[in-house]
């Protein structure tokens, strides 16, 4: 039976800019031969790269309105939001346009996306982060209504020690405990996270440099 | 404090009040609160994108450049074109090479970002700070905590009863030093939550004097 092979040319050109500007960072410029042109080559797709994330980005905001915009006209649910995120993200964008033809955006008095971003963006974002208090108070109770663990207890009691010990100051703790906990234990515990981190990114691309994970599709 | 001054605190004083409203349960008014941040963020990315990316690095140069500035943009123009034919269905196979040079970008990026920014420098660190007290707890931890994601997996019933043991006690410490550091990291977030939340709780009542008579 004769099978339909497609040559996989999205894989290879992903591999071949993958390995281009991955030697570029392993291989220093001054190496002999191939070491400026590597490093040029590097340089060069890592601009064409941030070109096209932010052309990536414009389309998911372009995605972002247009979905809102067929919820605002289909009356979908929740329709009055839909008709909001549109119009103030229009707004928004001419708001921006206007500073940057009048040479604004740099300028706190003048211009208008600061204002905006002073007076809607900051106040709703900090009180999300304020909300986090009473959320985070909540889950903490509740975790110790629940039959408790030795880890939970672990979790629990530091984080008790470190809150007081930034907030009083008690003597032993606040100048010996809290920042022996924060220094060495829970540096140990947090590098321990970041290298295993480090192992999965570097896995997870190589996987796609070496064309098992194709998330492009091809 | 002037008219558009006043109108802009008075717009933030509103939305502060809307978001808390969200303490006594989901409402109406707190769902079109983050409607309008989403909308209002979502049009601050696209002037960055616009303004601050696309503008100076690819159209400016384009259109002011030397002819050889142009013939090496052009490679980032057509393929950022493709790159809306990912926007319908129908046409997304067009952009296929557009996201395949990205993938492939940035898993070089996050390779390098892995090795040289994360596994060099805190094995540099890790190696820095060795000494018989406090270096030796956080070489333990941080082998135990590695150690930790790595037989936590699954139990292997082929393992002898040595291992297994090795194995389980292992994990354990790791377990107990990653409560730790989660213990610490839930105390900073705390902290910084409960600095927004007196920040907050400041302007409104900062807002409030402009209107009560003492």
């Amino acid at each position: 039976m004769k099978q339909n092979f497609r040559f996989p040319w999205s894989a290879v050109l992903a591999i071949a800019v993958g390995f281009v500007v991955t030697l570029g960072y392993f291989i220093p410029s001054s190496a002999p031969v191939v070491g400026g042109t590597l490093a040029s080559l590097g340089d060069y797709f890592l601009q064409v790269g941030v070109v096209l994330a932010a052309v990536a980005m414009l389309v998911g905001l372009i995605n972002l309105a247009a979905v809102h915009w067929t919820r605002f006209r289909t009356a979908g649910e929740n329709r009055l939001g839909s008709g909001v995120v549109v119009i103030t993200m229009i707004a928004t964008f001419l708001l921006g346009t206007i500073d940057y033809f009048w040479g604004w955006l740099e300028d706190p008095n003048r211009s208008l996306t600061q204002y905006v971003f002073r007076h809607i963006q900051l106040p709703v974002e900090r009180s999300l982060m304020a909300l986090l208090v009473v959320i985070l108070t909540y889950m903490a109770i509740r975790m110790f209504r629940r039959r408790m663990t030795v880890y939970q207890a672990v979790f629990l009691g530091v984080f008790m020690v470190v809150l007081l010990g930034t907030g009083l100051d008690i003597p032993y703790i606040t100048d010996t405990v809290k920042p022996w906990l924060s220094n060495v234990w829970a540096v140990a515990g947090t590098r321990g996270l970041l290298l295993g981190i480090g192992l999965g990114t570097l896995a997870s691309g190589l996987r796609v440099l070496s064309g098992v994970d194709r998330p492009y599709g091809g | 404090m002037n008219l558009p001054e006043l109108i802009g605190t008075a717009l933030g004083f509103l939305l502060t009040i809307v978001v808390f409203s969200y303490l006594l349960g989901d409402n109406p008014f707190f769902r079109l609160a983050i409607h309008l941040f989403i909308g209002v963020a979502a049009g601050y990315v696209a002037i960055v994108v616009i303004y601050n990316v696309l503008l100076p690095r690819l159209f400016l140069p384009l259109i002011f450049g030397s002819w050889g500035e142009r013939g090496i943009l052009l490679v980032p123009l057509i393929l950022g074109l493709l790159l809306f034919f990912k926007i319908s269905p129908r046409t997304a196979w067009l952009g296929r090479a557009s996201m395949a040079t990205l993938v492939g970008i940035g898993a070089a990026v996050a390779i390098g970002g892995a090795v040289i920014g994360t596994l060099f420098s805190q094995m540099e660190a890790a190696i820095n700070a060795f000494n018989l007290g406090n270096g030796l707890i956080m070489l333990v931890g941080t082998l135990a905590t590695l150690a930790y994601f790595q037989f936590g997996v699954r139990k292997n019933d082929q393992q002898d009863g040595v291992v297994q043991q090795l194995s389980t006690g292992i994990s354990a410490a790791g377990k107990f030093f990653i409560a730790i550091a989660f213990g610490v990291l839930f105390a900073g977030v705390y902290t910084a939550a409960l600095a927004a939340f007196t920040e907050r709780i400041t302007s409104l009542w900062a807002f409030l004097q402009n209107f009560l008579p003492f």
